[in-house]
C-alpha cells in the first residue's frame, strides 16, 4: 500500500501540478492568483450576461426559464463531454505511452500493476477535477438566475460524480485504437505533414468564417437579437439527441428523475465494467510493448560528397521535419501562413473601412504579412537549443560556426521568405491589393523575417541550454520566444501603424500637403524601419558571437 | 607545421582549463602527447579531469593556457585543420537521434569531405567490422545503447583520422560489445593511428593502452609506460590507489 502511495503522490505531482508545492516568491504567486481569478469572475460575467439572454427568450410568448435553462445544460454537457473525452484520451495516451518516467520506473523493483493504476487513477481523479470546476461554475451560475431548490444540488453532487464515468468510458473504449494509430502515423512524417496542416487550415478557416458571423452580426445589429424563437427552437430539437447529457439534465431537474437515475446507475455500472476491461488491454499494449519507431527509412546508394553547408541544411530539414512538435510549430504554420493572411486581410478590409471610410490596402497587407511573419519566425529562438547534446559533437567538428549559423539561418529564411511571397501573391491575386504593394510587402516582409531570424538565433545562443534538466530547457527557450515575440509584435505594429498612418492622411482626411509625397512616405517609412531593424540585427547577432559559441557547453 | 616535425599526433603542453572566473582551476598543468600507432590511456577518479582533458583536446571546452596541438595543428591557432585530423567518441550520446544512421555518417562525411569513393569503401568496411547490419537504415532513437556508441565511432573514423579519441568508451556497454570495442581500438592502432582514451576502468586501460597518465583533481600524478610497468610484475590496480591516495579494502 505504502508503494502505491507513494506512486501516487508522484503522479498527482506530474500530472496536476497545482497540487507541488509553490515556490516562496510570494509576489509572483499573488500575480499568478490574482489573474486566475480575474479570468473566472470575467468567464462568470460574460457568461451569466449570455446565460440571462438566452433564459429571457419567450417561445409563444411564453416565458419558460427552466426549459431554457435546460438546453443550456444540455448542450453544455454535451460539448463538456466531448472536449474532455478529447483531451483525456490524448492525455492519456501521453501518460502511458510517452511518459520517460515509465521506463525508469519499470527499472525499479515496484510492481508495473502499481504504476500502471496510480497512473490511470490519477488520470480518472483530474477527468474529475476538471469536469466539477465546469459543472459547478456553469450550476451556481444557473442558480443565480433561475429558483433551485436543495435537490438540485443534491443532484449537482450526483452529476458530477456520474457523468466522468461517461469521459472515462469513451477513454477507456478508444485509448488502445487511438494509441495503434498514433503508432501507425509515428514515422510517417509526410502524412503527419499533411494532416497537421490541413487541421490548422481548417481550424483557421472555421475561425476566420465564425468571426465574419460575428462581425456581420455586430455590424448589422442583429448580436442583440441572437436568441431569437427561430434559434432556440433548433437549439431545443437539436437537445432531444444529446445522449447521456439530457438524461443528466432530466435528472437535475427532477422530471422523470426516477427512471433517468436508474438509467443513469445502469450505464455507470456498463462504463465501469467497460473501462476495466479495456484498462486490462491498454495495461497489455503499453506496458509489455516496446514503442520505439523501428522502421526502416529509405536506403540510399547515394554516396555522393556535398559541401559542408549543404549537409547543415540538410541535417536541420531533416532534424525539424521528423520531430512532430517542430513540424507543427514551424512548417506547418509557415505552409498555411498565406491562407491565414488571406483570412485576416479579408476580414480586416471591411472592418478598416467601414471604421475609417478609407481603403489602407498597403498598411494592411503589411501589417497581417509581417505579423504571420514574426509568428511563424519565432520557432528561430529554438535554432541553438534545438541540437540538444549534439551541440558538442558539432563543436568538435572542422566547422566554421558562421557556417553552422549560417545554415540555420538559410533554411529559416526560405521557409519564412517563401511563405511571405506565396501569401503576398495571394493577395495581390485575389484582393485589391495593386502588384507594387505587394513587392513592397515582399520586401518589408522578407527584412524583417531575417532580422527576427538573426535575432532569435543569437538570443538563444546567449541563454542556450541543453538537456540536462529539460524542464530548464523548455521554461528558457519558452522565454526567447516571448521575447522574439514581443519584439516582433511592436516593430509590425510600429511599421504598420506609419504606414496605415500617412495612407490616412493621404488619403485627403486633415493634410494639405502633397497626396503622393505622404503615399510615399507610407512605403518609405516601414521600408526604413525594416532596414534599421535589420542592420540592428546584424549587428546584435555579430557581437563577440564566437566567444559565446566556444562557451557553449552542457 | 607537419605532423612528421616532432614525430607527434598529439601534443598537450601545460594545458590550464577552468569553468569560471571565479572557480579553481579544474585541471592544471597537463601534458600530454601520443604518436602513430599508441594507444594513450588517462586514467582517473570520478571528477578527476580526464573528462575535462578530452573536451579541452576537441574543441568543446575553451581553455585558459596551455597548447594543444593535433598532428601539428594548434587547436586554438588552426581549429579546421586540428579538428579535422581526429575523430571524437563522446561519453554521453551526441547523436542526432531524428537521423537514420545512414544519413548521420553521410552528414559527417560531408563535413569531412570525403570522397565518394573513399566514403563508400569506408562505410562497407565499417558497416562488416561494427556488424550494423540493418539497423544502419534505421532512426538512431530507436537504437540500443551499443549500437548508439557503434554509430558513433562509425561517425566519428569515417574520414580515416590519425588521431581517435574516446572519452570513456566502455560504459554501459555489454561484455561482447566491449570485446569488440577493445578489438577494433587495438586494430585501429595497429593502422599507425593514435588511440587516446579516458577511463575509470583498470582492466581496460591495463591491457590495451601503450601509455597511460593517472590523473587527480585535476593534476598528472604519473606517466606509466605499460611495457616496463608489466614487467616489474607491480599490481596495477593497488598502485593506482597507492599514486591517488585511495586505500584498497579488500
Amino acid at each position: 500500500m505504502s508503494e502505491f502511495l507513494t506512486l501516487f503522490k508522484y503522479e498527482l505531482k506530474m500530472q496536476m501540478p497545482f497540487f507541488k508545492r509553490r515556490g516562496k516568491d510570494l509576489l509572483s504567486n499573488i500575480l499568478v492568483a490574482s489573474v486566475i481569478a480575474f479570468v473566472v469572475y470575467v468567464a462568470v460575467l460574460l457568461l451569466s450576461r449570455i446565460l440571462a439572454n438566452y433564459i429571457s427568450v419567450e417561445i409563444d410568448k411564453v416565458y419558460e426559464p427552466i426549459q431554457r435553462a435546460r438546453e443550456i445544460m444540455n448542450l453544455f454537457y454535451i460539448v463538456l463531454m466531448v472536449l474532455m473525452s478529447i483531451l483525456s484520451l490524448e492525455r492519456a495516451r501521453k501518460i502511458f505511452t510517452d511518459d520517460k518516467n515509465k521506463m525508469v520506473f519499470l527499472r525499479l523493483p515496484v510492481s508495473r500493476k502499481n504504476v500502471f493504476l496510480t497512473k490511470f487513477f490519477v488520470l480518472t481523479l483530474r477527468v474529475y477535477f476538471y469536469f466539477a470546476i465546469c459543472i459547478l461554475t456553469l450550476n451556481i451560475t444557473l442558480s443565480t438566475i433561475i429558483a433551485v431548490d436543495y435537490k438540485f444540488w443534491l443532484s449537482t453532487f450526483a452529476v458530477c460524480l456520474f457523468m466522468p464515468l461517461a469521459c472515462m468510458f469513451i477513454v477507456g473504449v478508444f485509448i488502445v485504437p487511438y494509441i495503434k494509430i498514433v503508432r501507425l502515423l509515428s514515422g510517417r512524417y509526410l502524412l503527419v505533414f499533411i494532416l497537421f496542416t490541413a487541421l490548422l487550415i481548417g481550424g483557421f478557416v472555421l475561425y476566420s468564417v465564425f468571426l465574419r458571423i460575428v462581425q456581420t452580426l455586430l455590424t448589422t445589429g442583429s448580436i442583440r437579437f441572437l436568441f431569437n424563437e427561430s434559434t432556440v427552437s433548433i437549439l431545443q430539437s437539436l437537445c432531444k439527441y444529446c445522449y447521456p447529457s439530457n438524461l443528466f439534465v432530466n435528472a437535475l431537474f427532477n422530471a422523470g428523475s426516477l427512471y433517468n437515475w436508474a438509467l443513469i446507475f445502469a450505464f455507470a455500472l456498463l462504463f465501469v465494467v467497460i473501462v476495466c476491461v479495456m484498462s486490462k488491454k491498454l495495461y497489455a499494449s503499453t506496458f509489455y510493448v516496446q514503442q520505439t519507431f523501428n522502421r526502416k527509412l529509405r536506403k540510399s546508394e547515394n554516396f555522393k560528397c556535398r559541401s559542408s553547408l549543404f549537409a547543415l541544411i540538410k541535417k536541420e530539414v531533416v532534424c525539424v521535419a521528423r520531430e512532430p512538435k517542430y513540424l507543427f510549430s514551424y512548417l506547418s504554420i509557415a505552409v498555411s501562413m498565406p491562407i491565414m493572411v488571406y483570412c485576416c486581410y479579408t476580414l480586416f478590409d471591411t472592418l478598416i473601412y467601414n471604421a475609417l471610410g478609407v481603403r489602407v490596402d498597403f498598411a494592411l497587407a503589411l501589417s497581417v504579412v509581417a505579423l504571420f511573419g514574426v509568428l511563424t519566425n519565432t520557432f528561430c529562438s529554438t535554432n541553438i537549443t534545438r541540437e540538444g547534446l549534439g551541440i558538442l559533437k558539432i563543436k568538435t567538428l572542422p566547422l566554421k560556426p558562421s557556417k553552422l549559423f549560417a545554415a540555420k539561418i538559410i533554411f529559416c529564411g526560405a521557409i519564412g521568405s517563401t511563405a511571405i511571397i506565396i501569401s503576398c501573391i495571394l493577395l495581390t491575386a485575389l484582393t485589391r491589393l495593386d502588384a507594387l504593394d505587394g513587392f513592397c510587402c515582399v520586401v518589408i516582409g522578407i527584412t524583417l523575417t531575417f532580422a527576427q531570424i538573426l535575432v532569435a538565433t543569437r538570443m538563444d545562443l546567449n541563454t542556450a541550454k541543453f538537456s540536462t534538466n529539460a524542464i530548464e530547457v523548455e521554461k528558457q527557450s519558452g522565454k526567447t520566444i516571448l521575447k522574439i515575440m514581443i519584439i516582433g509584435i511592436c516593430l509590425t505594429t510600429i511599421s504598420a501603424i506609419s504606414a496605415l498612418f500617412f495612407a490616412f492622411f493621404a488619403s485627403g482626411v486633415g493634410f494639405n500637403a502633397s497626396e503622393q509625397m505622404l503615399n510615399a512616405i507610407s512605403y518609405l517609412l516601414p521600408i526604413a524601419l525594416g532596414i534599421i531593424y535589420l542592420a540592428f540585427a546584424i549587428k546584435f547577432y555579430r557581437n563577440k558571437i564566437l566567444c559565446s559559441f566556444e562557451n557553449l557547453t552542457c | 607545421m607537419s605532423d612528421k616535425k616532432n614525430n607527434c599526433l598529439v601534443e598537450i603542453k601545460n594545458l590550464y582549463k577552468k569553468y569560471s572566473a571565479k572557480s579553481d582551476y579544474s585541471i592544471e598543468d597537463i601534458s600530454i602527447n601520443g604518436t602513430y600507432g599508441e594507444i594513450i590511456g588517462i586514467l582517473g577518479h570520478n571528477g578527476a579531469g580526464k573528462s575535462t582533458t578530452i573536451k579541452c583536446m576537441t574543441g568543446i571546452h575553451p581553455y585558459q593556457q596551455g597548447t594543444i596541438e593535433i598532428c601539428g595543428f594548434d587547436m586554438k591557432k588552426n581549429p579546421i585543420q586540428a579538428k579535422q585530423n581526429f575523430g571524437y567518441v563522446a561519453d554521453e550520446f551526441t547523436l542526432f537521434e531524428k537521423m537514420t544512421g545512414q544519413e548521420y555518417v553521410n552528414f559527417l562525411a560531408d563535413i569531412y569531405k570525403v570522397s565518394a569513393e573513399d566514403r563508400k569503401k569506408r562505410t562497407e568496411e565499417l558497416l562488416n567490422t561494427l556488424a550494423l547490419g540493418d539497423s544502419f537504415y534505421k532512426m538512431i532513437s530507436s537504437y540500443s545503447h551499443g549500437m548508439k556508441q557503434k554509430i558513433s565511432i562509425m561517425g566519428a573514423i569515417i574520414h580515416n583520422p590519425k588521431v581517435f579519441v574516446l572519452d570513456e568508451p566502455m560504459v554501459g556497454l555489454d561484455p561482447y560489445s566491449a570485446n569488440q570495442l577493445k578489438l577494433f581500438i587495438k586494430d585501429y592502432a595497429e593502422k599507425g593511428n593514435l588511440v587516446l582514451f579516458s577511463s575509470h576502468n583498470l582492466d581496460v586501460v591495463e591491457k590495451l593502452c601503450n601509455r597511460v597518465y593517472i590523473i587527480d583533481q585535476g593534476k598528472i600524478l604519473e606517466k606509466i609506460d605499460m611495457k616496463r610497468f608489466a614487467s616489474e610484475k607491480k599490481d596495477f590496480e593497488e598502485y593506482f590507489l597507492s599514486i591517488t591516495k585511495r586505500e584498497a579494502k579488500v
